[in-house]
């Protein structure tokens, strides 16, 4: 019954933000949970980290850019007023465009973007990623937004990673840092060092000479480059952080049995419960089919069972003994997971699906097992089944 | 991206040379499998006689737990069993020894790290948690014995970030040489370059499951790894692949379930999951050495909750038999 927790979310949230740890599904549930939305009749846009081809031709789009480009969801039975967007985050892009938005003035937006140093900041820091993703959401959000929007975020092992991202990158350009570069020896001796001043000039200025570390200088022009701005640049990620925790916004964490431990998925879930962000739940993904493996099967006696080629039952039976205790252990897991964080019915279920996602189809068959018990109807596609669940 | 032919690539290495490399870097998406390969990768290596350090880079790491270690692992490295030692990467201590080898005055280097603004600064400039990070790597690469010139360390394996984070650790000198092109600094970024491009010293050993995801990251990393980093690359890994246990008789009775008694059908159901499942694998498998010209060396799945040192046997053997195959040899063009 999977409808019950995430029906209403798709149906009436503004914002839905998928958090998780790498490699457990997350781009694609966004995706199903936009085309959901589409279903139930809203206007939906689905933000992607890095979708893989497939999903991108799954979802009828040569490849997923910048910019939002409608999905077409033709084979499915949307209700009147349902339509899906689909884009990808460009990191450096967004990031080009908020210097752009918010530098004083096209001179200083010019010298951010000509510094050395810049490139590696937009483009190569993991926390830029998380960074931008919130900022393109907030764009979206605020300048004629859709009903719903879907954010799939960039991998990250804690949770705070991708809140925090803003601030740590706002504190690589603080005013502090910039302190340390234009008179290091005072910083330092505010710092908590109890050398003389000048002793410390002087080994800062022969560390500088030994090193040859023109770095420093250009790390000081960098951060000066930004001193403008850094007060606007701090409203705004205050701003977003104000969005992440609006009553529209919902975050939901992705997650998968055998890929992450119950441990780390119950501390990722924790920390966004004490960084006060609404986590609605639990989606699992990856599942072994419970049609499978939890209707009490047991194994079989070969000797009370019809014959078979010489060989297959015993492949059969170590076959189903393997995998069985597998999706025990997943069923365990899972059932910890809902007691230890208390979900109940928060916590939805999506079974492995044996292949890929290679279709619109199998995009819409995830979304209806996940709002499955809803009697949402997805058309066609949803009404034929499938023959291995 | 274009296709490239194998030819194209320089600086591949034939198989897994386990056996005669300093450095193994593991590294590939997210929920691969790093850290229980390299577990296993250090594991055979060991058990091979070789002395061998298995290093974390990450505070949320699993190795403690799948050595069965009842403390999280910490800097300093620590004996696990026979020939395997292992430890954990810790960034502040990485800072500390490379200020500490910088400034030979001890008061000198305990002001600098006291201080909050330097910290500031270090987490500021890009790249330098990875660099130290790579450094405190050389340093134990360089470590010998006691009252001897033999390295203290056969083997070390890493167990690296994610893609997108050990891209910057990879980068790290490359990065830092473009910023710092002379003095003491860029010899030593220099000298950790020629650390990891050296294909007697180093391999780096990308790997995936056979999913979309993980093999589309796979393929780009090797071609960047190869292609911009010119980094020593072993054969691409596959990790979890399923056994293949079915005749092609069996296949086709078991996936059009014709033969199959009625009381045999939920058994063999499950048999047909298992088939799509390795049709699948089969897929990203083909398409992963398709791209990158070279057949990937597949490790079995292995039915257990958490791969530990008790569950990991399959995996060792299997690293183990396919170092030996490789014969160790530098491939010459």
């Amino acid at each position: 019954m999977n409808g019950i927790f995430t029906a209403p979310l798709v149906r009436e949230r503004r914002i839905v933000v998928c958090v998780g740890a790498g490699g457990v599904g997350k781009t694609t549930t966004a995706a199903a949970l936009g085309v959901a939305a589409a279903v139930a009749g809203r206007r939906s846009l689905l933000l992607t980290i890095d979708p893989a081809n497939r999903l991108a031709s799954s979802l009828g789009l040569p490849e997923l850019g910048g910019v939002a480009a409608p999905v077409s969801l033709a084979p499915l039975n949307l209700r009147a007023g349902g339509a899906l967007d689909a884009m990808r985050l460009d990191t450096r892009a967004t990031f080009d465009g908020l210097i752009q938005r918010l530098a004083p003035s096209p001179d200083a937006a010019e010298a951010i973007r000509a510094n050395r140093l810049y490139e590696n900041v937009a483009s190569r820091l993991a926390a830029s990623e998380s960074y931008m993703a919130v900022e393109k959401l907030y764009e979206l959000a605020t300048e004629d937004p859709p009903d719903l929007i879907v954010l799939d975020t960039p991998p990250t092992k804690h949770a705070l990673d991708f809140l925090d991202a803003p601030q740590r990158i706002l504190d690589v350009l603080n005013s502090r840092a910039l302190a340390i570069l234009q008179n290091p020896a005072r910083a330092l001796t505010r710092g908590g060092s109890r050398l003389p001043q000048f002793v410390l000039a002087t080994i800062l200025r022969a560390l500088e000479q030994f090193t040859g570390l023109t770095l420093m200088r250009d790390i000081a022009d960098f951060v000066r480059a930004f001193d403008g701005m850094i007060d606007s640049l701090r409203a705004r990620a205050e701003s977003v952080q104000r969005l992440l925790r609006a009553p529209s916004t919902v975050f939901l964490l992705v997650t998968a049995p055998n890929t992450v431990g119950v441990g780390r998925t119950e501390a990722f879930y924790r920390t966004l419960e004490e960084a006060a962000v609404p986590c609605a739940g639990l989606i699992v993904n990856r599942v072994l089919p419970r049609s499978l493996f939890d209707r009490g099967l047991l194994p079989p006696e070969p000797a009370s069972m019809p014959q078979l080629p010489a060989g297959l039952a015993d492949k059969l039976i170590r076959t189903f003994k393997d995998f069985q205790s597998a999706a025990a252990d997943e069923y365990a897991a899972i059932e910890q997971l809902r007691e230890r964080l208390a979900l109940g019915e928060r916590l939805a279920e999506v079974p492995a699906f044996p292949g890929d996602l290679a279709s619109l189809e199998d995009v819409a068959r995830f979304a209806r097992i996940l709002m499955d018990g809803d009697g949402e109807d997805f058309g066609p596609t949803g009404a034929r089944g499938s023959s291995w669940m | 991206m274009t296709p490239r032919s194998a030819q194209g690539y320089e600086n591949r290495v034939s198989g897994l040379p386990l056996f005669d490399r300093r450095l193994i870097i593991v590294t590939g998406k997210g929920g691969v499998g790093k850290s229980a390969i390299a577990m296993a990768m250090a594991l055979a290596a060991a058990t091979r006689g070789r002395r061998t350090l298995l290093v974390e880079l990450t505070s949320t790491g699993t190795l403690s737990e799948r050595l069965g270690l009842s403390r999280p692992l910490r800097g300093q490295p620590r004996r696990v069993r026979s020939n395997l030692a292992a430890c954990r990467l810790d960034p502040r201590e990485a800072l500390e020894d490379f200020v500490r080898g910088l400034m030979p005055l001890k008061f000198l280097a305990r002001a600098l790290l006291g201080s909050r603004s330097f910290r500031t600064v270090v987490a500021a400039a890009p790249g330098i948690d990875e660099f130290l990070a790579l450094y405190r790597l050389a340093r134990w690469e360089e470590e010998r014995r006691r009252g001897s010139r033999r390295p203290r360390y056969d083997l070390i394996v890493v167990d690296a970030l994610a893609t997108g984070h050990s891209l910057p650790l990879l980068g790290a000198p490359e990065t830092f040489l473009r910023m710092v092109p002379v003095g003491p600094f860029a010899d030593l970024a220099r000298r950790l370059r020629a650390l990891v491009t050296d294909r007697t010293r180093t391999v780096v050993a990308v790997l995936a499951t056979p999913e979309e995801m993980a093999v589309n990251e796979a393929i780009d990393l090797h071609r960047y790894l190869d292609q911009e980093l010119k980094l020593p690359l072993a054969a691409p890994i596959v990790n979890a692949v399923l056994p293949r246990r079915w005749s092609r008789d069996e296949e086709a009775m078991i996936g059009n379930g014709t033969g199959i008694p009625p009381e045999w059908e939920p058994y063999a159901a499950i048999a047909r999951f298992e088939l799509a499942r390795q049709l699948a694998t089969q897929s990203h498998i083909s398409r992963l050495r398709a791209s990158l010209g070279t057949p990937p060396l597949c490790l079995p799945y292995v039915f257990a909750k958490t791969l530990t040192l008790a569950t990991a046997g399959p995996l060792v053997d299997a690293l183990a038999a396919a170092a030996t195959e490789a014969g160790d040899s530098v491939e010459t063009r």
